[in-house]
């Protein structure tokens, strides 16, 4: 059985990509995990339809941080219309692990953040 | 050994030896009380009281007998003042709602400790604002344990109930209940003791503690999940109303009215969990054969040795006393660096369970200044080994998060 706290994981976790605020951002949104206690805000800048660019503040798990920086070099040059086929599942297979029901709030954190400013 | 009479420590989990350390949520079962249950459906189930035949005589037996195991357990002084329930927090929100909601009124008040589990504060918390009440919370000092400089402050003239722990399932603190019991009295104030963590690691004796109320949860102490006690003195079951209705618990109904059955029936309506408190006697029976001093002995050597091992590990906080003699085996704590969760999936990794989160006490939680903690929590069947394998583990988690 493969550890959940792979090189890759514990890379993003210790160097997190993209961490910080945005210099006016076009879409802003925040996210709680109350199993973990952690919390996200996500900066995003959107232009004809597209991610120019994404950052975000996060406190909490190892997942939850590694998960917000994997999904947010993702996102970048994606539209609009990819970007809502974030789901657990694609968060899973950026980060190469497979989680059980208790830390899929953990993973799926930052993605739903992003889903949230969208709208 | 003891672990082998515990069918389910034989599992593997992620093929390593499971290592249970989360008691506190609840304990494993000894085929004594497997046995015990399966055993009532297979050769003795029917349901209890009023019935004539056999099988019905059989089932009643069984469970009244429990009901006698239970008295001695907790020395009650009479079979009338314990009442089964589902489970503690059953019996303290038949206690709020029965007792509560009968002697509570505006500008009363209600002490608890910053201790208490949330089935020990939530149903208190809804009573006092229904009833325009005051809640309050004695404090703890830095080492988790309760401030009794500051009683005469939360302890007064208007505070008709104490509601605190016996023992803490965060802290480990054991509270001095019987000394607490004995001066809320003196201001007027019932007491009403959370045993949830105690039963099974402590000895009780209610008549020595003098409490009002005592709870204890079944599958907490070995026993099947869905049983619980409630102790109350007689006088008080007696002048309560009923806190469900229905079956089992009348002497007689017309359409327009209904007289209530004796104690302890009158507080338990329907048909009773009676596998389940058959079940909680084998549990009772098993402990007794073993004994609680020798129970408490063990987890002291486990826990002595856990604290020693643990407060040499770098950037760790333990919460709670630091004399292994005033807690019990229940250890939280946070390492620096190291997410509770991650910490917790790391050691499934290795077949370890232990609690992270904030253990029902957010609360407590607050007053300690943190989001959450990781928990062990020690049983009868857990070895110095399983600690040893448990500190393993933490150290190689540290290594990972911390290089």
């Amino acid at each position: 059985m493969k550890s959940l706290y792979s090189p890759l994981v514990l890379d993003h976790y210790r160097h997190p990509r993209n961490f910080g605020k945005l210099n006016e951002p076009t879409h802003v949104a925040s996210e709680l995990n109350p199993l973990c206690g952690d919390e996200i805000k996500v900066y995003l800048k959107i232009e004809n339809s597209k991610i120019e660019n994404c950052r975000y503040e996060a406190r909490g798990c190892a997942l939850a941080i590694a998960a917000a920086s994997v999904l947010s070099e993702k996102i970048k040059g994606l539209s609009i219309r990819e970007l809502k086929k974030m789901n657990l599942s694609a968060m899973e297979n950026l980060l190469k692990i497979k989680v059980g029901a208790a830390r899929e709030s953990c993973v799926a954190l930052a993605s739903r953040a992003v889903l949230k400013a969208l709208n | 050994m003891l672990a082998e009479k515990f069918p389910i420590l034989k599992r593997k989990i992620n093929r390593h030896r499971l290592v249970y350390l989360d008691n506190a949520s609840t304990t494993q079962k000894p085929q004594e009380v497997i046995e015990a249950v399966s055993s009532f459906y297979r050769r003795h189930n029917a349901n209890v009281h009023r019935r004539v035949y056999q099988l019905s005589l059989e089932a009643t037996k069984l469970f009244e007998e429990a009901r006698d195991k239970v008295r001695a357990f907790i020395n009650a002084p009479s079979r009338q003042e314990v009442v089964f329930t589902s489970g503690a927090t059953e019996a303290i929100n038949l206690a709020a709602a029965s007792w509560g909601s009968e002697n509570i009124r505006r500008g009363d008040e209600i002490l608890l400790t910053d201790m208490e589990h949330h089935s020990n504060l939530v149903p208190w918390l809804m009573l006092t604002k229904k009833k325009g009440a005051k809640l309050k919370f004695l404090p703890i000092d830095r080492q988790g344990r309760l401030k009794l400089s500051l009683l005469p402050k939360f302890l007064t003239a208007k505070t008709k109930l104490f509601a605190l722990t016996h023992a803490s399932n965060v802290l480990g603190t054991i509270n001095p209940v019987t000394r607490l019991a004995r001066l809320a009295h003196k201001k007027g104030a019932k007491v009403l003791v959370d045993g949830a963590q105690a039963g099974g690691h402590l000895p009780i004796d209610v008549q020595k503690l003098d409490c009002d109320f005592y709870v204890l949860s079944g599958h907490k102490m070995y026993g099947p999940s869905g049983v619980g006690v409630l102790f109350g003195k007689k006088q008080l079951l007696e002048a309560m109303p009923p806190y469900q209705t229905g079956g089992h618990m009348i002497k007689a109904v017309t359409k327009t009215s209904a007289t209530w059955d004796d104690l302890p029936h009158k507080f338990e309506a329907g048909t009773a969990n009676i596998a389940q408190a058959i079940g909680l006697a084998a549990a009772i029976d098993f402990i007794n054969t073993i004994g609680l001093k020798k129970i408490a002995a063990h987890e002291s050597v486990l826990l002595r040795y856990a604290l020693q091992q643990m407060t040499k590990i770098p950037q760790i906080d333990i919460y709670g006393p630091k004399a292994s003699t005033e807690r019990l085996g229940v250890i939280s704590f946070n390492v620096q660096g190291l997410p509770p969760h991650d910490l917790a999936s790391l050691l499934d990794e290795y077949g370890i369970a232990l609690r992270t989160g904030h253990h029902c006490t957010m609360p407590l939680h607050q007053v300690l200044g943190i989001e959450s903690s990781a928990r062990i929590t020690f049983g009868i069947y857990n070895t110095l080994r399983d600690i040893d394998e448990f500190l393993h583990a933490l150290k190689r988690a540290q290594q990972i998060f911390l290089s």
